[in-house]
């Protein structure tokens, strides 16, 4: 469904990705592991279109996106939630996600269908995201990505920061969302989340992949993914 | 739907309390209220850009007086009715602010308002140089037939003070329906988070553009309605005071509120107009008032209710 291949990119002259390469599958969850540095993030942007690649290729579907405007990324499918949420803070719950489907071509019912995801944030439409909960505020920025209908949804570390009892929640989302046949592209560096998601690992180091680990993989050898982590 | 209903009360209700005031203030102060209406809707403009988009312009007397000189140099020497000449006024505003836009959105945040402040200034040059027909910084004064619209006569002061009140109201009324509107809601999100706003789909550079057209146009036409209303074409609309004052206005009376640019114009109007008369120093005094906003209150008159009392608050 998502393929990279070969992705080069800098910020300015500081190379970042120096040869990423990745195939996210739909109704898997393919997990992006690498240390703090590694590219992760860039790759997502790049994905977007938030970073211009310098080389390597960008597709969903076979269709290039590289060089796509951003704009024009998410409408064709891909739902994106970067790191620190990144809400309208001055709108309310329900403008949140009201700006997430009109971006998309879902119909008004998408908003009751992220509430039963998300039963909090119904308490909470009227709500200005600033006002909300780190928790609650991460379950926005999931419910308004999945308001496009994506087909393929990225997630730059959801859980971080998160108390235990929203880690789960995120995270039992995202398996129903694989299960629902999306594509799920997860930026992880916490082991625990890993094994407990990944159908899929891509190791990613100094910008460049280092090998793609199965859940069979994870199983045989878990001090691989131990040592590529670093911890 | 209660904040739709609480939305058109507030706007319905200032626009009858300023109609009786029209309808009852002594001739003074009618005068001020005609010229403060006026410059309100200028105000407004500004703030669908700054307030709403969140892009600091320092170039708005640029389209202020486009629509002044495109009003008074159709009428004066083209010899083009009022409402012909307003409408002139208005399509050269426009012009100007599409073409500001597409350049000056090349650029963001602290070179967006150098750039704006450069064509503001470019814009003052060329009237300047254009004498010929400008009459530089003399200015010129616009004949009878230029003032009068749809029959009435706007050199008197109540037919002046109506035909202020009733383009205020359009503007008004207008301007609360846009930024609650699909349009004004995705300017909103653009000022929030433009990369967010990106991210979900939006075009922002698309939208960021007629962002400043429409701003662009409402300060122009503000600055056709001040020539018609006030018979008078001047250089000194063009300066960069006139690209100061709806920041400070808007910054004073709560930027991203409809109310705001209204509540400041008045209060900055007043403010001048009553230390003018304690002290020579009067700017000093409109200074310090500015600062302490600035200070207690920086989201604005407006901004401060809305924080306060009424989150509603468009």
């Amino acid at each position: 469904m998502l393929e990279l291949a070969g992705v080069h990119a800098a910020y300015g002259r500081v190379k970042v990705l120096a040869g990423v390469d990745l195939a996210a599958r739909a109704g898997e969850i393919h997990c992006l592991a690498g240390r703090n540095g590694a590219g992760k993030t860039t790759t997502l942007r790049a994905v977007m279109g938030l970073v211009v690649p310098g080389a390597g290729r960008i597709a969903l579907d076979g269709a290039d996106l590289t060089g796509v405007p951003a704009h024009r990324i998410a409408a064709r499918g891909i739902g994106y939630v970067p790191q620190g949420r990144r809400l309208f803070p001055d709108m309310t719950v329900a403008e949140n996600l009201e700006m997430g489907r009109r971006a998309g071509t879902a119909g008004p019912g998408i908003r009751d269908r992220m509430i039963g995801l998300f039963p909090r944030l119904g308490e909470r439409l009227d709500q200005r995201a600033h006002s909300l909960s780190g928790g609650e505020q991460q379950m926005l920025a999931v419910a308004r990505a999945l308001s496009l209908e994506p087909r393929v949804l990225l997630l730059d570390e959801p859980t971080e920061g998160l108390q235990p009892s929203m880690t789960a929640l995120i995270r039992d989302v995202t398996l129903r969302m694989r299960d629902a046949g999306l594509a799920v592209v997860l930026v992880e560096s916490r082991i625990d989340a890993i094994t407990a998601l990944a159908d899929r690992v891509t190791l990613i180091d100094t910008g460049r992949t280092r090998g793609t680990l199965t859940r069979a993989d994870l199983a045989a050898d878990p001090a691989r993914l131990r040592r590529h982590l670093g911890v | 739907m209660i904040d739709a209903r609480r939305s058109l009360l507030l706007h319905g209700g200032i626009v009858a309390c300023l109609a009786l005031l029209a309808a009852t203030l002594p001739a003074y102060h009618a005068g001020n209220l005609t010229r403060i209406l006026v410059l309100a809707v200028y105000a407004m403009g500004y703030n669908l850009l700054f307030g709403y988009t969140g892009l600091l312009s320092l170039g708005h007397a640029l389209f202020f007086a486009a629509g002044m000189y495109g009003f008074g140099l159709s009428a004066a020497l083209g010899g083009l009715s009022a409402g012909a000449a307003l409408l002139a006024g208005v399509a050269a505003a426009a012009l100007v602010a599409g073409l500001t836009g597409a350049l000056a959105l090349r650029t963001r945040d602290v070179a967006f308002m150098i750039v704006t402040l450069m064509f503001a200034q470019a814009g003052y040059l060329t009237i300047l140089y254009l004498g010929t027909w400008t009459r530089g910084d003399e200015g010129f004064v616009l004949p009878a037939a230029a003032r009068r619209l749809a029959g009435f006569d706007l050199r008197g002061d109540g037919a002046r003070l109506v035909a202020a009140l009733t383009l205020f109201s359009a503007c008004f009324l207008a301007t609360a329906a846009l930024t609650g509107s699909r349009l004004g809601r995705t300017l909103i999100a653009i000022r929030e988070n433009e990369e967010r706003a990106r991210m979900l789909g939006y075009d922002t550079a698309r939208l960021k553009l007629v962002a400043v057209v429409l701003s662009g146009t409402l300060s122009g036409l503000a600055g056709a309605a001040y020539a018609m209303l006030f018979g008078y074409v001047g250089a000194s609309f063009a300066t960069v005071q006139y690209s100061i004052l709806p920041l400070l206005w808007v910054l004073l009376g709560g930027a991203g509120t409809t109310v705001g640019p209204l509540v400041g114009v008045a209060l900055m109007f007043y403010l001048i107009d009553w230390s003018s008369r304690v002290t020579d120093a009067y700017m000093l005094v409109a200074g310090a008032a500015l600062i302490g906003l600035t200070l207690f209150a920086p989201q604005g008159v407006a901004g401060l209710i809305r924080r306060k009392a009424a989150p509603w608050l468009p």
